[in-house]
């Protein structure tokens, strides 16, 4: 039936003309079906946009938001070098840095520039560059003086970037009190919507040598005295975690269960909406199935009619010359035409009915971000459908104009 | 059933009949586009330069893009009702069995538009135009790419007898200045008397639904 020879192309271009001519002669009947189309498009754009937009409401915050990354251990184990290795090596493992006890994680910080001569308790975090929490591109925590302080801690002790501080830590060894000093500087505040406490982010080396610290030890780097320092490899308490993406969250969770711990994790969340995004989807795509089928099977009767009302001008066009496999293609490119001004009009009322819904009712349920919207990728892509589902129609609807005789148009009507 | 039909370049024909008599039959055997249920010599040679064509052995072969090149090319039709295609103007019209043969437009539809008297209506849609003017238009598209032949079915079937006796003229006169063949079917006997036209009668008979019987003799 169809042919791509290079009379063809010559043909082709010719065809798509006198379609393009009985298309705008017949622009009546054209315009009708350019209705009908849009009718069916312009409420399916909407439902898709509606479900989009409420979808990416919900999703968003727990996407950009590392929080929902995280799994974390509950209570201690022993996890040794070989393990974070391992782990650091997995796909779907964004950051991983080891944790020590918690009883060995807080510290009393105290600004050196400062006038403020207040003295506050802060939360130890481990840390390193690449951190999820902390913003990307900025001073990070590294080696036993640069650290990040989180927002709180910083207004308190009103100090800003490149500030210097001081920690101080306090051990009981032999029933008698020790405390040591250690110089900081600040290489980045923290802001307030990844880490609300007072919390000092550290680099792994600083946090293990104040563990060592509290348990006696000595700590040659920082000249602290005590018993014989660690040495070897040492194994942690705990971990910081953070998946690549909220959807590797289940798997990482599943196979650390596995491994015999107990984890953390705003699986139920995601699972929440990532439910309600799928139970949508199935329905959106019941309503648009049974909408585009019924589209289709309307179109195609009316391409049918028509084939049959313009039976004669199709064989005159065979008396002409043109050949079965340059005729097939008349119909097949008028529903083209109507498939590209149905989805363009579709498209101007949805911008229109968009900027509508938004306007009323993303203060409400929206919060304040557009309950309705769709990206360029869905519109070309319901472009893509809306042509295919035409041209099908058109297919089924047309095949009789191959088998269309040129003695009709010599006969009789 | 033709036993015998020879039609020499240049000459003008005429099939009488009432309608249903089977003239359309006939036409559509030698525009190609019925296939004969046997045929013993079916040659076809439009132009003289070239060697006749086996109509018969291309049929056996079903070969009808042979034929639809064959028909383009060498024949022009003149159909009862016109059969001008509604969405092109009559100039488009006219130049479309050029352009399809990749052939240059030129004037040539001004030019036959001034020969049959219709260069008022020549970027008019064919609706606007009267029956009259639409058969002139329909003529003017047969002759447009320079064909041998010219078959024309029942051209003035809807016309007037006065309108009918002039475009009859007008299709003869022209074809004969071109010396294209014309092959015209028609019921109207006297139309064809004065014309000059070589009269063909036929006798019908049906063998069954499908097929039937033509006989055709020479007057």
């Amino acid at each position: 039936m169809f042919k791509f020879g290079s009379r063809f192309r010559r043909q082709f271009k010719l065809v798509t003309r006198l379609a393009f001519e009985d298309y705008g002669h017949e622009w009546v009947i054209s315009g009708c079906s350019v209705l009908a189309l849009s009718a069916v498009l312009i409420p399916l754009l909407v439902l898709f946009g509606l479900k989009y937009g409420i979808i990416t409401n919900l999703l968003d915050p727990l996407i950009q938001n590392p929080r929902y990354r995280e799994v974390a251990p509950i209570g201690s184990g022993s996890f040794d070098p070989e393990w974070f290795d391992s782990i650091q090596a997995r796909p779907e493992v964004a950051f991983v840095v080891p944790r020590t006890r918690s009883l060995a994680a807080s510290i009393k910080l105290r600004a050196v520039d400062s006038d403020v001569g207040r003295i506050i308790d802060v939360e130890l975090v481990p840390s390193a560059i690449g951190d999820p929490v902390l913003a990307e591109g900025r001073g990070a925590p590294s080696g036993l003086i640069e650290v990040v302080l989180a927002r709180t801690a910083a207004d308190k002790l009103e100090v800003a970037i490149d500030d210097r501080l001081e920690g101080i830590l306090t051990r009981t060894r032999r029933d008698r009190q020790e405390s040591v000093r250690l110089p900081l500087r600040v290489a980045d505040i923290a802001p307030i919507t990844s880490f609300a406490r007072d919390g000092l982010f550290v680099s792994a080396q600083l946090m293990t040598a104040v563990e060592d610290f509290l348990d006696g030890r000595a700590v040659p780097e920082l000249d602290w005295e005590g018993t014989a320092p660690s040495t070897g490899d040492r194994s942690f308490a705990g971990f910081r975690l953070y998946a690549r993406s909220i959807e590797d969250v289940p798997q990482l969770r599943l196979d650390l269960m596995n491994q015999g711990m107990e984890v953390r994790t705003s699986i139920a969340d995601i699972a929440l909406v990532q439910s309600l995004d799928r139970n949508l989807s199935i329905v959106y795509w019941i309503i648009a199935l049974m909408a585009i089928g019924g589209y289709c099977l309307s179109f195609a009767t009316s391409v049918w009619a028509n084939v049959d009302r313009k039976r004669r001008e199709f064989s005159v066009l065979r008396l002409t010359g043109f050949r079965t496999e340059e005729i097939v293609w008349f119909p097949i490119l008028q529903a083209a035409f109507t498939a590209a001004f149905a989805w363009t009009l579709a498209l101007a009322v949805f911008l229109a009915v968009q900027g509508t819904l938004n306007a009323l009712f993303s203060s409400t349920i929206g919060g304040g971000e557009p309950v309705c919207r769709l990206e360029l990728q869905h519109l070309i892509s319901a472009l893509g459908m809306t042509l295919v589902a035409a041209v099908l129609a058109a297919i089924i609807g047309g095949r009789r104009v191959a088998q269309l005789e040129p003695s009709i148009g010599l006969r009789d009507r | 059933m033709i036993p015998h039909l020879d039609i020499v370049r240049g000459a003008k024909l005429a099939f009488i009949g009432e309608s249903g008599s089977g003239k359309s039959t006939l036409l559509e055997l030698l525009a190609m586009i019925l296939m004969p249920s046997r045929a013993g010599t079916f040659g076809f040679a439009p132009l003289p330069s070239q060697a006749a064509r086996d109509v018969d052995a291309i049929w056996q072969h079903r070969d009808s893009d042979q034929l639809s090149e064959l028909r383009s090319r060498y024949i022009g039709y003149v159909l009862q009702h016109g059969g001008l295609l509604p969405y092109l103007t009559v100039r488009k019209n006219i130049e479309l069995p050029r352009v399809l043969l990749d052939l240059p437009v030129d004037d040539v539809a001004v030019d036959l538009a001034a020969k049959l008297g219709i260069e008022q209506q020549l970027d008019k849609l064919p609706a606007t135009l009267s029956v009259g003017q639409r058969q002139r238009a329909a003529i003017a598209r047969a002759l447009a790419h320079e064909p041998p032949i010219v078959i024309a079915d029942e051209p003035t079937a809807a016309i007037d007898p006065l309108n009918a006796t002039r475009i009859i003229e007008l299709l003869s006169d022209l074809t004969e200045a071109l010396g294209v063949t014309l092959i015209l079917a028609t019921h109207a006997h006297d139309l064809v008397e004065r014309g000059g036209f070589s009269l063909i009668s036929h006798e019908i008979r049906s063998i069954d639904e499908q097929r039937m019987t033509v006989t055709v003799s020479n007057v």
